[in-house]
């Protein structure tokens, strides 16, 4: 399952349920709670979350975060990004309050959860279109397709297509007025 | 031959002065348990001219209630001077531990309006599979 394909099969209050034995206690404030650092160091986090981002390869920053003003923000996000053809950038970022809930055991546990539930890792291109799009007059399709791709390097390029259409009669116009 | 220099200039250089593209503009609320269809062919999804660089489609999905919103327009900012031209397409999902709250947002960016009307239908047919 690529997570372009809208949750078919995601069955999230099993999800969620797993999560919350790894990430959650239902308590407003916890006063004890520890976090791990960017060190793999234990810190404290009196009455804050533990926050964790990261992509799929690894972990970009674990730290602890204030509880802000009188919100809840234990949750996961789970987040890919793709370009046509190309295999998707996936990232999570999750906020927990239980002990070192964003350490490295606990981290491994998430993206394993992720992973079985088909949301994470699955190195799938989001569904290719079919459509051929044209782009100041070259043909730019799929990879899929035989057609020969343009190389797309100009910073300039942009997509007035409904003006290329008119651009040879208006030349015709012009011209043959300045003749007049 | 000057007049046909500058208008062959002009006329080269005319589309860049008018930076338009044409999407489909429009939104739809959508019951996930419902054999209700994704509808892009209805009198109030018309094609527009706006300026921006792609067209832009999203589909909101409240898995609790199961409900989604659908929606065509215009992706307003210069988006395409970086990515190229090339479709673009987007997945976030949220699932809060605090509260029985899930939500999936997909987006589809193109310069093509017909790839991200494309996506976005078979983006809704694929939810609707298994709800």
């Amino acid at each position: 399952m690529s997570i372009f394909c809208p949750a078919k099969t995601l069955k999230y209050e099993e999800l969620r349920t797993k999560l919350r034995e790894y990430l959650y206690i239902s308590i407003s404030h916890n006063y004890n709670l520890t976090c791990s650092d960017n060190r793999n160091q234990t810190v404290a986090c009196p009455n804050g979350f533990c926050q964790l981002t990261g992509n799929f390869t690894s972990t970009i920053d674990r730290k602890c975060v204030s509880h802000g003003s009188g919100t809840n923000p234990s949750g996961i996000l789970i987040g890919s990004n793709s370009m046509e053809g190309s295999d998707a950038i996936e990232t999570i970022a999750y906020a927990c309050n239980k002990a070192m809930c964003n350490g490295a055991d606990a981290d491994k546990k998430v993206r394993q959860l992720l992973i079985d539930y088909g949301l994470f890792g699955t190195k799938i291109a989001p569904p290719q279109s079919s459509t051929k799009t044209t782009l100041r007059g070259f043909a730019m399709t799929t990879p899929q397709s035989s057609e020969t791709t343009t190389p797309q390097s100009s910073a300039m390029t942009t997509s007035y297509q409904t003006m290329m259409n008119f651009q040879w009669v208006l030349l015709l116009i012009m011209t043959s007025l300045f003749k007049i | 031959m000057f007049y046909y220099l500058a208008a062959f200039i002009l006329t080269i250089y005319l589309p860049v002065a008018t930076p338009a593209i044409e999407c489909l503009e429009c939104d739809q609320k959508l019951k996930l348990n419902s054999p209700e269809l994704l509808n892009t062919t209805r009198t109030e999804c018309t094609k527009k001219y706006q300026v921006g660089d792609m067209c832009l489609a999203t589909l909101s999905i409240d898995f609790e209630n199961q409900t989604a919103i659908a929606y065509l327009g215009h992706l307003p900012d210069q988006s395409l001077t970086f990515f190229n031209g090339n479709r673009m397409m987007t997945s976030s999902i949220t699932i809060w531990l605090s509260k029985n709250l899930a939500s999936q947002s997909i987006q589809s960016m193109s310069i093509d309006n017909a790839a991200v009307v494309e996506d976005i239908n078979k983006m809704y047919s694929r939810s609707k599979l298994n709800m």
